[in-house]
């Protein structure tokens, strides 16, 4: 796995087209990954990360734009905003099984959506909050170039992989295997469904709320219909589950294609035509479903293992 | 007190609450035969009001004339759906069944995007701002013409699934799918029949409401997740359950629309539907089956 | 004594499934749970680990009431059960099945990956150790329900029909890794069908019917006792 991350770092001095491109591949790819602990490993599919990306977002946002405060500060705001916000939705929502759970989840996320239009005195409502860029200031996260913003979306995107690992390997990890498998055997041998389901979410909504800390100075757009869609809910539901659910690298490579299918269709039809990119995301969702359900990295490991083992054995 | 504005907001709940009805009725159903939540329900929805929109265009023909097409040809697509899509996860993991219909519910959204682009498009009729007048009530005419067709459908659901085999046939697979095929149904083609059906159904609501709701491709969504709540209020699979639930969430989304805020008018159904969800998974009239 | 079991209850609607039965289970005892299908075997042990919650009665551990505690603070507190149909992890492999159960004891994964590999041992599992569990025979997977409820460490191990569907052979051997568990200090609660088996393996048996308790003692009291011969017999029953 180490050596999967030395591919991923020719640390570009491209253009600046392909360093945006690479930084949302890379901020996506850290949303799928926070998705994944919860999603993939726990089987949970929640669909109110949007919701929690919508509650790291404006806090950040309205810190900055209202008092000045760097997001740097505003940020933990937001990160705990969202850790709070996944609590109170999860608490009440995981005592529901299956489909009950993600249609909970959906009218958590709703519900989120309407109250950040319905306040517009603080929110702005569907305006949203522009923040405005005054010139290069570092302790702002204001960067005029896009290197910067390039490496620091890196940066979250290993923080979510490596998360991603660990979770994997410890306890917890193991625990979220058998609520995947059968909950009423879990619980049978001393899995505390609950509590299980709340740490994990709880550090997927960290991560998310991180990632949106970064999108609010990145993008520095904030309104409703981007960030607390369903429809950004599903994108990364869909990023997590094409790439490979409840696998470390799965979302990555689940953004790694599906960022730039976005990229390509915009390009080709027009951003007119926003619709073409879910049209395919929905066609391979609907593929992976059917025919390959872990994921199109399966069809990566065993090339992998055998380059592995190839270098190894030469070595 | 003026009782008119209360009386004004039941009857619009109400009116809506027919329609809402018709959607869930349909989720139900197909709940009910086959255990699949059917995420990409208020696509179908949407799909009727397109259906009913282009037939319009083309034709000139109204929209209680141009339902008795495109209901059939819904529910002809919905059976294929079912036939090559659904059937394959029928007995798979829930995961696997929310991912696949989510996954036909963003790929008929964003086609019908891709084809027709976001705009709203309405279907004039001629009596698109008739109404009748009870009292100081004002009751809008399309809106209960579509009641009424609503309940005629209802009706003839009702009729098609005691009085006909092939309804009864349908009930027996929805109670006990193994005891149905040891009786020589086959189940296939029940499921095929009861998602056609079920969809069939969203589109009639869907193609019902034209004259006085725009017509666009995100339409569905909407009204998708009404039906998710009416269903889970008065319980999955619960057919009676769905009627009535759909009464109480018009009225409830009308009321709250009047008395408290426009724009709060769905907070008021969601807030009832995690209560009901958290509270009384089977519905608020029980009998609904837990998965 | 281990666990003293009073005047448990629990009704479903209409229908009493248990009905004010009381035992007690004492330490190191293999106890058998028999009685015509529907007696409320299972029920019983469900609602032991709180699986469904007694309308009235106490189950009490050492001196704890379990009855109101979630099922798994019952398994922390030493009570595990197999399921009737048995209910392994399937995507995770035999190994990863069995040290969920070892994690309930430690919270490092080597230690619980050794813990494991002694369960699988025991239970001669060891050779499926990177299996998928869905890959698994039907006799294995009763297996590793035993194998992941014995990595939990457990006073009391209640196993729900772990001998359904097996042949004689097969039964065999389970009741010698029973007789093996046994010797090393185990307590168990044995429900079962095959009556050759319980009478074979324990050393009390209780008898339901129409969830109350008809019977008690040895197994060859039990198996002369009329009201539970009566019991099967009006159900046409046969001794394995």
């Amino acid at each position: 796995m180490l050596l999967a991350a030395v591919v991923v770092f020719p640390l570009g001095d491209q253009d600046e087209y392909t360093l945006r491109l690479a930084t949302n591949i890379f901020y996506f790819g850290a949303l799928g990954c926070a998705w994944n602990l919860i999603g993939g490993f726990g089987g949970q599919l929640s669909l109110a990360h949007a919701a929690l990306f919508a509650l790291g977002a404006y806090p950040t946002g309205l810190l900055l734009i209202n008092f000045g405060v760097t997001p740097l500060i505003g940020g933990l705001a937001g990160i705990a905003a969202a850790v709070v916000g996944a609590l109170l939705i999860g608490y009440p929502t995981f005592r529901l099984r299956g489909p009950y759970f993600a249609l909970g989840t959906l009218a958590f996320n709703e519900i989120t959506r309407i109250l950040l239009l319905y306040f517009k005195d603080y929110t702005r409502g569907p305006l949203g909050l522009i923040v405005p860029f005054r010139g290069e200031n570092p302790l702002y996260l204001q960067f005029a170039n896009p290197e910067p913003y390039y490496y620091i979306a890196l940066g979250i995107l290993m923080l979510s992989v490596y998360v991603g690992y660990r979770v994997s390997r410890s306890k917890i990890g193991y625990y979220l295997m058998a609520i995947r498998g059968d909950q009423d055997a879990a619980e049978s041998i001393g899995v505390d469904l609950t509590m299980t389901k709340l740490r994990v979410l709880a550090m997927s909504a960290a991560l998310t709320g991180l990632v949106a800390v970064f999108y609010t100075v990145y993008i520095a757009y904030v309104d409703p219909e981007s960030v607390a869609s369903i429809d950004l809910s599903v994108k990364i539901v869909l990023i997590a589950i094409i790439g490979g659910m409840g696998t470390v690298w799965g979302p990555v490579l689940g953004a790694a294609i599906l960022i730039p299918i976005t990229e390509l269709t915009n390009a080709w039809l027009g951003s007119g035509k926003a619709g073409a990119s879910l049209v395919l995301y929905a066609i391979l969702l609907i593929i992976i479903v059917l025919f390959s359900p872990r994921g199109l990295i399966i069809w990566l490991e065993r090339p992998y293992r055998t380059l592995i083992s190839h270098l190894s054995g030469k070595g | 007190m003026d009782v008119t504005p209360f009386a004004q907001a039941v009857v619009n709940g109400l009116l809506m609450g027919g329609l809402y009805a018709l959607v869930a009725v349909g989720l139900t159903i197909i709940f009910g035969t086959m255990n699949v939540v059917n995420f990409a329900h208020g696509e179908f929805l949407m799909l009727g009001m397109f259906g009913t929109y282009w037939l319009n265009r083309y034709t000139g023909l109204d929209p209680l004339i141009l339902i008795f097409i495109v209901v059939p040809i819904m529910f002809l697509f919905g059976a294929l759906v079912q036939r090559i899509l659904i059937q394959r996860v029928v007995s798979d993991p829930h995961e696997t069944q929310i991912l696949l219909t989510l996954g036909i519910s963003v790929l008929l959204m964003n086609t019908a995007l891709l084809l027709w682009g976001p705009e709203p498009r309405s279907v004039p009729t001629p009596y698109t701002f008739a109404a009748l007048n009870l009292g100081t009530v004002h009751v809008p005419l399309p809106r209960l013409i579509a009641f009424v067709f609503a309940v005629a459908l209802a009706i003839t659901l009702w009729l098609f699934l005691t009085k006909t085999d092939l309804g009864r046939a349908l009930r027996a697979t929805s109670e006990n799918k193994d005891w149905a095929t040891l009786m020589g149904i086959d189940t296939i083609r029940m499921y095929m029949i009861a998602f056609g059906i079920g969809v069939a159904l969203a589109a009639a609501a869907g193609a019902l409401m034209t004259p006085f709701f725009n017509t666009f491709p995100r339409a569905g969504v909407f009204f998708g997740v009404i039906a998710f709540v009416v269903v889970v209020l008065g319980g999955m699979g619960n057919i009676v359950g769905a009627l009535l639930g759909a009464l109480v969430i018009g009225v409830t989304e009308s009321l709250t629309g009047q008395f408290v805020a426009l724009d709060l008018s769905m907070f008021g159904v969601f807030v009832i539907f995690i209560l009901v969800l958290i509270f009384r998974p089977t519905g608020i009239i029980g009998g609904g089956r837990l998965y | 004594m281990l666990l003293n079991v009073e005047g448990l209850s629990k009704r479903f609607g209409g229908l009493v499934a248990v009905n004010r039965v009381s035992f007690q289970v004492h330490k190191g005892e293999i106890i058998g749970l028999i009685g015509p299908n529907g007696a409320g075997k299972s029920t019983l042990v469900n609602l032991i680990t709180n699986y469904y919650r007694a309308d009235s009665g106490r189950v009490m551990l050492d001196g704890y009431d379990l009855v109101g505690l979630k099922p798994n603070q019952v398994a922390q507190l030493g009570v595990v059960r197999t399921f009737q149909s048995s209910k392994p992890f399937m995507e995770a492999s035999v190994l990863e099945n069995v040290m969920i159960g070892a994690f309930l004891r430690t919270d490092n994964p080597k230690q619980a990956r050794a813990v494991a590999m002694e369960a699988l041992d025991l239970t001669g599992l060891l050779p499926f150790a990177s299996v998928p569990a869905k890959r698994l025979t039907v006799q294995n997977r009763k297996r590793l329900e035993l194998a992941r409820a014995l990595a939990t460490k457990p006073k009391l191990m209640m196993l729900d029909e772990v001998m359904a569907g097996l042949n004689p052979r097969e039964i065999d051997d389970a009741l010698e890794t029973l007789r093996q568990l046994k010797q090393s200090g185990l307590t168990m609660l044995v429900i079962e069908h095959v009556m050759r088996a319980t009478m074979n393996i324990s050393d009390r048996i209780i008898v339901l019917d129409h969830g109350e308790k008809i019977a008690e003692g040895s197994p060859s009291e039990v198996a002369t006792n009329p009201k539970v011969i009566e019991a099967y017999l009006g159900q046409g029953y046969r001794h394995a």
